[in-house]
């Protein structure tokens, strides 16, 4: 049980711990919204901005929340920054706030992030805290680019809403829907499974 | 801004925590359930690895079995002596660690050692090595080398030698014992650090066929079994086998072993006693 | 005792400062929120009826309508109109002629249909020359008698639309949610 380097505790939400590819948390924004790379992204940025906000604050009062009462606790302020984080996007960016619809407010049950306050802000340091959240958010917001960039590509023949497939491209319709969403998030995950393997041989 | 706006936000906000609040605090107080304060403690102090080497599903039910006294507080083999003296100190008794337990390969062809049956060139793994041919190495008792224990390890403890011989590194086994479990020639073996001597391999072949394939095969030639001054070492089954209970590691198996298939470790580490409570230790 | 108070104090803290923040954030955000969804429904409004017509929001019976008029004669009314989807509520702006005969304009405000399928109502990619030729349909189409819609063919009559390939129930829905949201708003306005 070696401490891990700043450095470390960062990365590994990217990779090792990868809150979709290898912790397979927080599977219903991943599925629902990830029609459009821009969604994708947007709701990657939007978790981030929730965690990194909770695990700052969760961590600064790890000590006075009761234990008691420490969902309880967490759970309001995690509310608090995705009510934020809605208000804003809906003021500012009202287009993707009308794409992605209720799955901002669902931020709040999102498990990444009560997971990561209760496995570790509520027992690390404020920079430790601020850095696996960084970390993680970053790991979500990859593979949610990733597996949008890919539906959108497929499904749409778009990427960030630009053509870029041939015209005569016919579209994978079944991208745009559930069981591309399933589909392709098996496969990024099966990828990623084949490279740790290839990796550790 | 509107001051009042605000004020009835946070008032209702504040109104339905006082009230979830109170009734958390309530609850807390009547339906308090007296868990040990012991138990977390322990988590705290244990690896938190799940690993389940001390037997139990996880460090959960560990220190639970620890607190009701049905586990020894030396009973997690990852955290070792450090974490059994930390959990002893919870538990308020005075602890001295356990006879450590530590992986051994009992096998010693190498490339060297041994005759090939051919060249193996599927997947690199012990398992899938036993369901087509056995590998590359001839004997059928033997370690292929492919290190299906040494991927296993969580704690890089089995390195695999350039001669394709697993080797345990003493310091970091923690006798979590998943080598034992993988390896399908049940090859690896827990024993406890302080024994000396073992006999090295596993043929039960005829001698003949053993002395041709690998020159450190026990040949079953019975010169051990005459020299042992205690009656602890027989050929069974065409193989020596070292029996514990009398096995005194005086090392004089190793001696006249002409395959030398016995090893007999020459420094000796001193065994350390068996936990002993501290209530015991009065009496 | 001492935890008890300190469960309560620190839950109910939690919750006044969590209050007065998103009270704050309202009060920043609010102005933003509506004065897009004023501007869309504004720009829906003025989208569904005659171009250089005066536009007067009038409220009659619980229900919120625009008059459009010209010279002091009412050229149209306009109101928006909804009703279940094939999977999610259609909500559109439809504006109509003074004399509830005919249909000026319509535009989808919000649906939630099954993309690639259902979402053509709105926007259809595969039509690269006019993605919005489904709603555009609507246009100075007759209601009275009511809408229907066709499969496969070109309309024929002036109260006909076709109906979307792969989506025929949201299609249907489209005409529905129109066919009855105009002879609601018709009985409010003419009563």
């Amino acid at each position: 049980m070696k401490e891990k380097t700043a450095i470390q505790e960062f990365v590994k939400g990217i990779w090792d711990e990868n809150p979709i590819l290898v912790q397979l948390l927080g599977l219903c924004p991943t599925l629902a919204v990830t029609t459009a790379a821009e969604n994708g992204l947007a709701m990657g940025m939007a978790a981030t901005f929730v965690l990194l906000c909770s695990s700052f604050l969760v961590s600064m009062f790890r000590k006075v929340i009761p234990g008691q009462v420490r969902i309880a606790a967490y759970i309001v302020i995690i509310a608090t920054f995705v009510t934020i984080a809605d208000r804003f996007l809906a003021a500012f960016v009202p287009d993707i706030s009308k794409s992605l619809g209720p799955f901002i407010p669902l931020i709040i049950v999102n498990c990444i992030i009560l997971g990561r306050q209760e496995a570790f802000a509520s027992k690390n340091g404020i920079g430790r805290s601020l850095l696996d959240a960084l970390g993680m958010g970053l790991g979500f917001t990859l593979v949610l680019l990733v597996l949008s960039s890919i539906r959108e590509i497929l499904g749409s023949g778009t990427w960030f809403g630009m053509n870029i497939m041939w015209e005569s491209f016919a579209e994978w319709g079944v991208m745009s829907q559930a069981p591309g969403a399933f589909i392709t998030l098996g496969c990024l995950i099966a990828g990623a499974n084949w490279i740790n393997a290839r990796r550790k041989a | 801004m509107d001051i009042q706006s605000i004020l009835i936000a946070a008032g209702s906000m504040g109104g339905l925590g006082l009230v979830f609040a109170t009734v958390l605090a309530i609850a807390n107080k009547k339906l308090h359930v007296e868990e040990d304060p012991r138990v977390i403690e322990i988590i705290d102090v244990l690896p938190g690895a799940n690993c389940g080497g001390c037997g139990y599903p996880g460090c959960q039910a560990f220190a639970d079995a620890v607190v009701k006294g049905d586990a020894p507080v030396g009973g997690c083999p990852v955290g070792g002596s450090d974490v059994a003296d930390l959990v002893a100190k919870i538990m308020g008794v005075e602890v001295k660690t356990g006879e450590r337990e530590v992986a051994r390969c009992m096998c010693q062809g190498g490339l060297k050692e041994i005759a090939y049956q051919g060249e193996y060139r599927g997947a690199q793994s012990c398992i899938a090595a036993t369901l087509v041919s056995g590998g590359k190495k001839l004997c059928e008792f033997g370690c292929m080398g492919l290190g299906d224990c040494a991927a296993i390890c969580p704690f890089g403890a089995i390195t695999i030698s350039e001669n394709r011989l697993p080797v345990v590194d003493n310091e970091k086994c923690v006798g979590c014992g998943k080598c034992v479990d993988v390896c399908p020639r049940d090859l690896m073996e827990m024993h406890p650090i302080s024994y000396k001597d073992r006999v090295l391999c596993k043929n039960h072949d005829i001698g003949r066929y053993a002395m041709k394939i690998c020159t450190r095969s026990c040949i079953a030639c019975g010169l051990c079994e005459k020299k042992c001054p205690f009656d602890a070492i027989h050929v069974i089954d065409n193989l020596a086998v070292i029996d514990y209970e009398k096995c005194k590691h005086c090392g004089l198996c190793s001696t006249v072993c002409p395959n030398e298939a016995i090893e007999h470790i020459k420094k000796a580490r001193k065994p350390k006693p068996a936990p002993v409570p501290a209530e015991e230790v009065e009496k | 005792m001492k935890s008890t108070a300190k469960i309560i104090i620190v839950l109910t803290l939690i919750t006044v400062i969590s209050g007065a923040v998103l009270a704050v954030l309202d009060a920043y955000t609010k102005p933003r929120i509506d004065a897009y969804k004023n501007k869309i429904r504004n720009e829906a409004v003025s989208q569904v009826l005659p171009e250089n017509v005066k536009i007067e929001t009038i409220n009659k019976a619980d229900q919120t309508f625009y008059k459009a008029s010209k010279n002091e004669e009412v050229v149209g009314y306009a109101f928006q109109v909804s009703g279940g989807g094939y999977q999610s509520e259609l909500v559109l702006m439809v504006g109509v002629t003074a004399d509830f005969s005919k249909i000026i304009a319509a535009k989808i405000l919000s649906q939630v249909e099954t993309p690639g399928l259902g979402t053509k109502i709105e926007n259809d990619p595969s039509n690269k020359e006019d993605p919005s030729w489904f709603v555009d349909q609507f246009k100075n189409l007759s209601v009275a008698p009511a809408i229907t819609y066709v499969k496969n063919v070109k309309p024929s009559k002036d109260n006909e639309i076709q109906a979307i390939t792969g989506a025929t129930i949201s299609s249907a829905a489209v005409v529905s949610v129109l066919n009855k949201g105009i002879e609601k708003f018709k009985a409010i306005i003419q009563e």
